[in-house]
């Protein structure tokens, strides 16, 4: 859907990306697709927009692999990333005492991309008084190193993105509207993951594979539970945040079965923005530790067919009393799902219930 | 018997010879350890799947393509990094081996230095 650059090479996150995959056939991804095969092949600037973690950054990359420019180099920038003082000269290089602490000469970002694609990844984020010089290069392909009065001539493609409203920072004065209309000449929306749900199941399967190979795991089964409770999540993390799911579920899997690594019960998609907001960040807060412990204790009674007491039960297998496990049980929402898919779907989507609410039933072992 | 470095193998996959003895050269240079194969069918047959770290194909071959190639590895789950080697043309090509597996594109002719560090990633996703 990365920065991190040690000094060896490129952080994972960029290897990931130069070998990419567009996973999915929802009609959602479809039919963005179809836009990306239309306007690949032209020398148009394009607008990638969408929300963090939809993978607008591996877009790019689809429209720069099918240019004419996919054997010439790609090249990106965060402009959220960069310190606002060190962002021109990222983009347009500088001579050696360009400004303090300019001790050697740098090559810029547009230079590096010369008949390529350049990537400028939250472009919403570039100040306005270097919006001029971002105009310049794209209307003429002309720019000068800073400290230098030489014009460089260069052949770019220029792919920007951002999950910015530009239309309304141009509106509040917070973006040059010409620039705007510069960069808006192609836009390409990106929809968010819970508006393409078909695609969670390859998804996962997808990263499944990569972080089991990774981690040289053998993830062998996903339960049905946890796939319907990736699929009814509202991923407001989109990709990325299923992505990092899936690897935590992998780290936490045991006996080749892939625990549900989601909150106890997670918010369902019909909830308000505003309630989501809260549950948010609620869950950031209580999610690591709560999330282990659940996704161990379902471990342990997956493994157990769900018995909870005795030599063979979840309790010793993970040094507790049989007490002590259902209480904790009771504490994480945690019951005995019902054989019925249909009620294990509607299960995931009911909200946490408060420990007291919660009754026994379903949480004793069948010895 | 011939043992080789866990899924450290490059793999080289090209219909034509003197392609394929020209990369399989160059990566041997820079210490990896090769195996070329005429053909798709070949190399699905070697038994080395598991053990290959990255697959570099020609994208147009006689009989299994790389694009099916491709989509064989990902149906038997070996998400191998894949180099496929393109011209100027395939552009609808190049979209479907982003669908069908985790792949790069390298253009003919096929420059030494961008290959070697193409490879290096691979071995490194």
């Amino acid at each position: 859907m990365g920065g991190l650059d040690k000094i060896t090479g490129p952080a994972q996150d960029d290897r990931d990306l130069e070998f990419s995959r567009i996973v999915g056939n929802s009609p959602a991804l479809e039919s963005l697709l179809e836009l990306v095969r239309l306007v690949a092949t032209t020398e148009s600037t394009v607008l990638v927009l969408g929300e963090t973690g939809t993978g607008k950054e591996l877009i790019a990359h689809a429209i720069h692999n099918v240019s004419p420019r996919y054997d010439r180099p790609f090249v990106k920038l965060n402009c959220a990333a960069i310190p606002t003082d060190l962002l021109e000269s990222e983009l347009f290089g500088h001579e050696k005492g360009a400004f303090t602490g300019a001790i050697a000469q740098k090559i810029g970002r547009f230079e590096l991309a010369d008949k390529g694609t350049l990537f400028l990844d939250e472009v919403g984020d570039i100040p306005l008084a270097l919006q001029p010089k971002l105009l310049r290069v794209l209307q003429e392909q002309q720019f000068e190193r800073l400290g230098s009065g030489r014009t460089h001539q260069v052949n770019v493609r220029l792919i920007a993105a951002t999950h910015r409203d530009l239309e309304g920072m141009v509106a509040r004065n917070e973006f040059r509207s010409d620039l705007y209309y510069r960069l808006n000449v192609f836009p390409v929306s990106l929809p968010p993951l819970r508006e393409r749900r078909e695609d969670i199941p390859a998804l996962v399967e997808h990263f499944i594979e990569i972080f089991a190979r990774r981690m040289r795991r053998d993830i062998r089964h996903v339960p049905a539970e946890t796939m319907a409770a990736f699929s009814s999540y509202s991923w407001p993390g989109n990709i990325r945040e299923l992505q990092n799911l899936v690897e935590r579920a992998v780290i936490l899997a045991r006996d080749g079965v892939l625990p549900n690594p989601l909150p106890t019960a997670v918010a369902p998609h019909t909830l308000s923005p505003a309630t989501e907001i809260l549950l948010r960040e609620r869950d950031s807060l209580l999610m690591t530790l709560q999330d282990s412990e659940r996704a161990l204790i379902l471990q342990a009674l997956g493994a157990t067919d769900w018995r909870i007491g005795g030599p063979k039960g979840a309790a010793l297998k993970l040094g507790l009393n049989r007490t002590t496990l259902i209480y904790r049980m009771k504490k994480l929402g945690i019951e005995r799902p019902c054989r019925c898919s249909d009620c294990a779907s509607v299960r995931d989507r009911l909200p946490q219930a408060a420990p007291d609410n919660l009754t026994t039933a379903g949480l004793q072992s069948p010895a | 018997m011939e043992t080789v470095q866990q899924e450290n193998l490059v793999v080289v996959v090209d219909d034509e010879e003197p392609v394929r003895e020209a990369v399989s050269r160059l990566l041997r240079a820079a210490g990896l350890t090769v195996r070329a194969f005429a053909s798709a069918e070949d190399f699905l047959i070697s038994g080395l799947l598991n053990t290959t770290g990255c697959v570099i194909a020609d994208i147009r071959m006689p009989g299994m393509s790389g694009l099916d190639l491709l989509a064989e590895l990902d149906a038997r789950h070996c998400p191998t990094p894949t180099i496929l080697i393109t011209a100027h043309g395939d552009e609808s090509l190049r979209m479907q081996a982003m669908r069908a597996g985790v792949v790069k594109f390298l253009a003919k002719p096929v420059d030494g230095e961008t290959l070697l560090a193409s490879v290096q990633a691979a071995l490194q996703t």
